[in-house]
């Protein structure tokens, strides 16, 4: 096993975990918008992490410009779904208190 | 004599936007090949030139209002904040949801934004979700209040951080 | 050992997407359930990225790249437009 390789694994090992503590951020924290953010932010790592190691096993820079443009669209998606999920749960819990 | 001056002000804006228009054209035009040349690589480059030219002259033509062009070192400058951050934001999260105590605080403040409307407040509103503890919640009607939502009150500060990015980004003096 | 690791890993994401799921579930309201189609679209990414890398068929990157496209449609599409949103507030 190439040192390459023991990077990969690493790099792909932990953006596993950061996905992993995601999960657990979504189950544990106690409000939307805490879970929000245990989402967006660990997946994202996570994302990262994993496109890296695969990057380097792919090793070439075409395959590693790639995985960071889907990192970087997956970054837009989720900053996007994050800002609408946290405006429409806003207007739902401003409906929620004139009830 | 007021009409005189607010004309001449006119004018210059207005020639100032032109330049940043043809700028704006020009960046779409270098994102958009760089992207045609990594999903296609180099065969059929004048498609692909012919597809990112009307893609930029779309986008300068219909960007509503100002454009605000951005100096590509000062992109990367930028860029290895963001890289640096988000990677403190993962590792924050993470530690603070699978600590036994939950260590969180969570809490709502409003931010008024002081940049431009256009790219600048677009891109500060997207990247404050992806800055450790803060999360943009609402945006008011008229796109000024921001309504940050943080994991733990010390976190509000690094929103004025970004802003100071963001504005140096894009050459707005404030 | 990285052709054991691509798989392990594989089925590891997919327990971390089923245990997710619960908060479907559970709910209890709209957005949370819309949370769950934030971390299935994360998770499809990896998940494909990483099938990409271990069946050495590239052609998955392209797949994985349209994915990520579609999810930031998918929210937009659940939840409008920001400008729509203003009238649902204006409701007595």
């Amino acid at each position: 096993m190439s040192a390459s390789e023991v990077l990969a694994s690493l790099l792909l090992l932990t953006g596993g975990l950061f996905y992993l503590a995601g999960t657990v951020g979504l189950l544990r924290f106690p409000d939307v918008y805490s879970r929000l953010h245990a989402l967006t932010k660990a997946d994202n790592l996570g994302l990262l992490l994993v496109c890296s190691g695969l990057s380097l096993l792919a090793g070439t820079w075409r395959a590693a410009a790639l995985l960071a443009t889907i990192w970087l669209l997956g970054l837009l998606a989720a900053t996007v779904s994050a800002h609408l999920i946290a405006r429409h749960a806003r207007a739902h819990d401003a409906a929620g208190d004139k009830r | 004599m007021a009409t005189d001056a607010e004309n001449g002000g006119q004018h210059a804006n207005m020639a100032a936007t032109k330049k940043q228009r043809w700028t704006w054209a020009m960046q779409i035009l270098v994102v958009l090949m760089l992207l045609w040349l990594l999903l296609n690589g180099t065969d059929r480059f004048l498609a692909g030139l012919l597809a990112a030219s009307a893609g930029a002259g779309l986008g300068a033509w219909l960007v509503s209002g100002q454009p605000h062009p951005w100096k590509p070192h000062r992109l990367l400058w930028f860029a290895g904040f963001f890289l640096w951050e988000s990677l403190k934001g993962g590792v924050d999260v993470a530690w603070r949801a699978i600590h036994p105590k939950l260590r969180i605080e969570p809490c709502f403040s409003t931010h008024r934004i002081e940049l431009p409307a256009g790219q600048p407040r677009t891109l500060m509103v997207a990247t404050v979700s992806l800055l450790p503890g803060t999360l943009s919640a609402d945006l008011d009607e008229a796109g000024r209040d921001l309504e940050v939502h943080a994991l733990m009150p010390e976190a509000i500060e690094s929103v004025e951080r970004l802003e100071n990015w963001v504005a140096w980004l894009f050459s707005i003096d404030s | 050992m990285i052709d054991l690791l691509l798989p392990a890993l594989i089925i590891f994401l997919l327990l971390n997407l089923a245990a997710g799921m619960v908060r479907v579930a559970r709910g209890p309201t709209a957005a949370d359930r819309m949370l769950s189609a934030l971390l299935f679209g994360s998770t499809t990414v990896a998940i494909l990225l990483i099938l990409a890398e271990w069946m050495g068929e590239a052609a998955l990157r392209n797949v994985a790249l349209l994915f990520v496209m579609l999810a930031a449609i998918v929210s937009l599409a659940f939840f409008g437009m920001p400008r729509d949103d203003a009238d649902d507030g204006d409701e007595p």
